[in-house]
């Protein structure tokens, strides 16, 4: 079938750009760097090279002089169009220098022949002159896109916070007075989420409701349920509210609110007449079909949707008609800049610590003891301790991999929390921990744990694999004490189990609708766990409290605060993201949908072939194309590599980062090609480059965005050119800056090894991953690898048989 | 469904059928052209019987014949000038590469119903009026019923 491009020749003479005259229309700048190079590079040479190319050349001893700088500011001024190609020293240090320049509109592309080539190589003069000359023409030849100028960023100055338990309370009203409009949708019928329904909470041991206070009054926290706390002009509440959909771009989602009735009006006066006329008994059987929970300051009463029969005997009890049952559900699209997802985290389900008992009478869980805690408070008059003996266990269904398999931090400190105020409730109870380790980590932390030995509270080192009854269903624990090496038989009253915690309900659907993505454990993952945790994969939508995993509520509260002030910095900054964005060749473009299986970040997206776009000769009428969205695109170009029909030109699209690897490797001695990634493994290479770490001048670097740029084609293409050897260095393991570049690599690597392997051709491919701190390693693994190489070829060479080379070429 | 140009042009040589809708296809033999494919996999996605499936392998001779311009023609154009012999075996290919895997195609399981035909976005599945040596409609639609679970 004839595909309507033109072909992409490689190895030939073909490829566009190879030539001389390839340069006219570009300037060089070619830096002696104050003589630093002379010991090893013969700058007549490279400037002869250019000239040859139709550069225009202008060299200097050293242009971050005073005059090299006012000649730059005039390049940058003059307003030419010339194309700025800077010869000396690496991208970083050029940043460095002659970063304020850009404010003028100077745009240097950089050939690193310092750091890169000069200072870590040795005397051989014509070897690293011809490995200098390379690389300027490397970056002559074939030019790299240049990034997009920042665009100014047109955002919606309202947020969209989901979920109104502490951490999206806290998020949207410190939001709000920071002036942004902020819709605050809430699931149930009542703000506050399971914090404030917990009775007391670490670390504080008072309840869950306070709000930090700024202004507004004295004191230093406020709380919830009074002062007026959510009222804020700038704040709208959506009770019984889901998010449906959610489209449009970052910085203007359009989203769709689905809000079920309240049925109890404003003007509800709070008599509670109403409950005392209701007939029904609500679905968990603790309040009537209209009932009271929390109050947040607007409406105390609600109707409980699924257990009313609409009878109206409320309504007629009702001095003021504040029930209203003719209010219906009602779907609402709002316009947010950015959303927030605070959708916190639920208590285990009762089947992961079925093993252990539960549910029985005496069987109960933490967040019920709470409760029942709070009870037996209110009951103290009686003097008589409800219960002689409590054995708590720790980690039930939790750090188990055929249930929970990870720690959720929280168990151990509230287990602590319930055990010392039990104990000074009732100083005659004996309460036992059964643990396996104790986590109450930090200052705080050990202060509980030191005060519940104080309080007399037992540990004992042992985890029960299973709780049984007996005949008076009464729990009966077997636990191998690892302490004293004996197994031990306890018979209490109540067993309490330290259960963990798990995304709460809605988590997935949310996520989808928001496109944020879900870690292992089904908790909205983090866009990067060191520095980035209130944001997502997705732009423009931010996390915080336990929606990403189980917090206490002093981190809730400070990621809320950390959220807010990142929307706040999203919302209000004037420009967009700058960078190069991939361009889709609508003339290859067959619509295969194999990028948008590889992106990241879900920024490509097949849509139907509009009837002017080009398209390939012979393509389906109805065939459909693949579409960048320029402002979740992070240019990484992993889709580019992943490209069937080489139609994503990325800001290196394939013609150029292949011409760039002929023209640095072709006619050289046992070549070793590096593809160098320009976040973490640049920095290390940069970075051993002025620590001027020797390593031999046949390594040839080619920098990329991300790894994920490479594909099978390339490294098979190294081989063809006579790579000896080829490296891949990207970020540290599962530290890609784009999330699958390092992944991806790792596998075109190993479809390149094994078209090698099978054309009986095979050279070293190795992938490293290298942070800024690994600097000192670069020069040692490059000679390693480089001796290793050539020892492969070495033999590869002797090994070979003539007879046999070129088989399979005949038809080419 | 109304055909595409493709559709069109295969349907219009059948004996005696004129083709109107997509599904007047039914019962035509599918043909792959292996050298035009490049693993997108949309066939596997579509085809309603499970007839299409990718393989955990990949034979690298399947790039031998690609078309120049794409990724299969440039390694192969790449593969060829460094070949010391023709590859002789398959390899298996990490999870999620989905453009290097050699597609199986079940013929005894085919409904014959074009599916995978239209979906294809390089041409590499051709539909042909059955000529008797073809499994027919009925025989796979027999064929069908028997592998799916009582």
């Amino acid at each position: 079938m004839a595909r309507g491009h033109g072909e992409l020749r490689l190895g030939g003479a073909g490829v566009t750009g190879s030539g001389a005259g390839a340069a006219r229309g570009t300037r060089v700048l070619v830096c002696e760097c104050a003589g630093t190079m002379a010991a090893n590079v013969d700058f007549g040479v490279v400037e002869r090279g250019i000239a040859e190319d139709g550069g225009l050349v202008e060299r200097r001893r050293v242009w971050c002089g005073r005059e090299g700088r006012a000649r730059l500011a005039e390049l940058a001024e003059d307003g030419s169009g010339e194309r700025l190609v800077f010869v000396g020293c690496s991208a970083d240090s050029v940043a460095q220098r002659f970063g304020n320049l850009a404010a003028l509109g100077l745009d240097l592309e950089v050939a690193d022949v310092r750091e890169g080539c000069s200072w870590v190589h040795g005397e051989d003069r014509t070897a690293v002159t011809d490995k200098a000359l390379r690389i300027a023409r490397a970056a002559v030849r074939f030019p790299a896109a240049r990034p997009r100028p920042a665009a100014p960023a047109a955002r919606a100055d309202s947020v969209v916070v989901v979920g109104g338990g502490v951490a999206g309370i806290a998020t949207a009203t410190e939001l709000a007075r920071m002036g942004h409009h902020v819709d605050l949708v809430e699931r149930e019928a009542f703000l506050g989420g399971y914090a404030t329904r917990i009775g007391t909470a670490y670390p504080t041991n008072d309840c869950g409701a306070c709000l930090p206070t700024i202004e507004e009054q004295s004191g230093v926290r406020r709380c919830l349920f009074r002062n007026a706390a959510v009222d804020h002009p700038n704040l709208a509440i959506w009770r019984r509210t889901e998010v449906q959909s959610v489209s449009g771009e970052p910085g203007g989602f359009e989203v769709t609110l689905r809000q079920l009735p309240n049925m109890v009006t404003q003007d509800c006066v709070d008599c509670g007449l109403c409950e005392k006329a209701c007939a029904v008994t609500g679905p968990d059987g603790e309040h009537k079909a209209i009932y009271s929970e929390l109050f947040d300051g607007r409406v105390r009463w609600a109707v409980d949707l699924g257990s009313c029969t609409f009878c109206g005997a409320c309504a007629e009890a009702c001095p003021v008609e504040a029930i209203d049952f003719t209010q219906s559900p009602r779907l609402a699209t709002i316009r947010a800049g950015a959303i927030v997802a605070a959708t916190g985290c639920d208590p285990a389900p009762a089947e992961l610590v079925a093993h252990l008992g539960y549910p029985a009478e005496r069987v109960l869980t933490q967040t019920e003891f709470a409760l029942v805690l709070d009870e037996w408070e209110e009951r103290l008059w009686l003097d008589r301790p409800p219960v002689g003996e409590v054995v708590m266990v720790q980690c039930a269904g939790s750090r188990d991999l055929r249930r929970l398999p990870y720690c959720s931090r929280l168990c151990c400190t509230i287990a602590l929390k319930h055990a010392i105020r039990l104990r000074r409730l009732f100083p005659t109870t004996r309460v036992t921990i059964c643990y396996l380790e104790l986590r109450t980590l930090g200052t705080e932390g050990e202060s509980w744990y030191t005060a519940a030995r104080a309080a007399g509270v037992e540990f004992l080192r042992g985890s029960p694999p299973r709780v049984e009854l007996d005949a008076d269903n009464r729990p009966v624990v077997e636990v191998e004490d690892v302490g004293a090496g004996v197994k031990r038989v306890l018979r209490p009253d109540l067993v309490v189990l330290s259960t963990g915690f798990v995304p709460s309900a809605d988590t997935e659907r949310v996520a989808g609708v928001l496109g944020a993505r879900l870690d292992a454990a089904g908790f909205v993952d983090v866009l990067d766990a060191k520095n980035r945790v209130t944001e997502t994969s997705a732009e423009g939508v931010f996390v915080c409290g336990s929606a990403s995993g189980p917090k206490s509520l002093a981190e809730s509260s400070t990621q809320a605060s950390a959220a807010a002030g990142q929307v706040h910095r999203y919302l209000t900054s004037t420009s967009r993201r700058l960078g190069v964005v991939p361009t889709i060749d609508g003339s290859r473009c067959v619509g295969c949908d194999v990028c948008t299986g590889a992106c990241p970040f879900g920024a490509v997206s097949l849509v139907a072939r509009p009837g002017d776009a080009p398209r390939p000769a012979g393509l389906r009428d109805d065939a459909m194309i693949a579409v960048l969205d320029a402002d979740r695109c992070r240019a990484c170009g992993i889709c580019a590599a992943h490209c069937p029909e080489l139609a994503i030109a990325h800001g290196l699209d394939d013609e150029t980062l292949l011409g760039r690897v002929r023209t640095l490797v072709e006619g050289a001695d046992h070549p070793v090609v590096g593809f160098v990634c320009a976040e973490c493994a640049g920095a290390a290479f940069s970075l051993a480059g002025v620590r001027r770490d020797r390593y031999p001048e046949n390594v040839r670097l080619v920098e990329l965005p991300c790894l994920g740029r490479v594909s099978a084609l390339h490294l098979v293409e190294a081989a063809r050119l006579g790579a000896a050897g080829v490296f891949l260095a990207g970020c540290a393991e599962d530290r890609c800056q784009y999330r699958g570049g390092d992944r991806s690599a790792a596998e075109q690597i190993a479809v390149a090894v094994e078209l090698l392997t099978e054309a009986s051709n095979p050279i070293p491919i190795e992938q490293w991953h290298l942070c800024a701190a690994e600097r000192h390693t670069v020069g040692r693994r490059l000679r390693t690898f480089c001796a290793h190489a050539e020892k492969l070829a070495g033999e590869r060479a002797a090994g070979a048989d003539p007879a046999l080379a070129g088989i399979g070429g005949g038809s080419s | 469904m109304p055909l595409t140009a493709r559709g069109r042009e295969m349907l219009g040589s059948l004996p005696g059928v004129a083709p109107k809708t997509a599904t007047d296809g039914i019962g035509c033999e599918i043909v792959r052209h292996e050298e035009l494919c490049i693993g997108c996999g949309r066939c596997v996605k579509v085809c309603p019987s499970a007839a299409i499936a990718e393989s955990a392998l990949f034979d690298p001779l399947q790039l031998y014949d690609a078309p120049a311009g794409t990724t299969r023609g440039a390694l192969a154009s790449a593969l060829r000038r460094i070949a010391r012999h023709e590859p002789d075996g398959s390899f298996e290919v990490p999870d999620r590469v989905r453009t290097f895997r050699t597609i199986e195609f079940d013929r005894d399981r085919c409904l014959g119903c074009g599916a995978c035909t239209r979906a294809c976005p390089t041409g590499a599945v051709t539909a042909r009026p059955v000529d008797g040596t073809g499994p027919g409609w009925l025989a796979a639609t027999e064929s069908f019923a028997s592998a799916v679970p009582a």
